[in-house]
């Protein structure tokens, strides 16, 4: 039980944190001259991460841009979804008091972490998904 | 189980778990029968220090957190670049109390799943 509150607290301040951080950019647009980065590992080598470009990405979808959200970083798509659906869902678990949110999270983590045919591809995917990345030089 | 084999076990596993589990574990492994020795000598403890060397190294892609087998909180600590670099941060703090956390959680469950 301890653990599954752990899990909503954490889900609910990061998906507050991505809306604070995607609404700061809104508001921020075109007054910064360059965008801002706190990505330690391009700050610290140059080398854009797996994860660069998402906040670029959600900033074109929702500006209606799919087909360019898409080919800056494909992730930003699965994050977008992610945000629409998580902060609504904890909302409902508390409503209905249930743990619908945490008992998924958990089957999902451990599928993820036994089956060998889900972690494979989604590590290559990942890996390859870094390597556009790399290559496009987010 | 003998209580030199038990205080044997605890000094050389100590650092795996938390100064204020170390007396539930022994009491645990003196409750339990000889016989399953082996199998918790063997338990596939993950070494806090070398947790935090790859949260260190790696924590923005969220090796540290794969590592320990919080698969989801992995995720998304990935695609949050760390966090936006300050969860990284956190974990080179809060890391290795979870790794010993796991550890515990796993010697219990393997203690639990045999008679004593």
């Amino acid at each position: 039980m301890k653990s599954n509150i752990r899990i909503y607290w954490i889900l609910a301040i990061l998906s507050v944190a991505g809306y604070a951080w995607i609404g700061f950019h809104l508001l921020s647009n075109g007054v910064a001259e360059t965008p801002l980065t706190v990505c330690l590992v391009k700050n610290a080598t140059c080398i854009p991460c797996p994860s660069c470009g998402i906040t670029r990405s959600l900033l074109l979808l929702i500006s209606g841009n799919i087909q360019g959200a898409m080919l800056m970083n494909p992730l930003g798509c699965v994050v977008a979804f992610a945000m629409l659906i998580i902060p609504v869902w904890i909302l409902s678990d508390v409503v209905t008091r249930k743990d619908t949110l945490a008992r998924s999270f958990l089957w999902t983590e451990n599928k993820i972490k036994t089956r060998k045919a889900i972690y494979i591809p989604l590590v290559a995917l990942a890996l390859l998904n870094w390597g556009w990345n790399i290559l496009k030089e987010l | 189980m003998d209580a030199q084999r038990v205080d044997m076990f605890i000094m050389t596993k100590a650092k795996y778990f938390e100064g204020h589990q170390i007396p539930v574990i022994r009491d645990r492994l003196l409750a339990m029968d000889d016989s399953h020795f082996l199998q918790i000598q063997t338990l596939n403890l993950k070494d806090p220090t070398t947790i935090l060397i790859v949260s260190l190294v790696a924590g923005s892609f969220a090796v540290d957190r794969f590592m320990v087998g919080d698969t989801g909180l992995g995720i998304a600590k990935l695609l949050t670049c760390g966090g936006l670099g300050i969860w990284a941060i956190v974990d080179w703090f809060i890391i290795m109390g979870r790794a010993r956390e796991v550890n515990a959680e796993q010697f219990f469950n393997s203690v639990a799943l045999r008679p004593t």
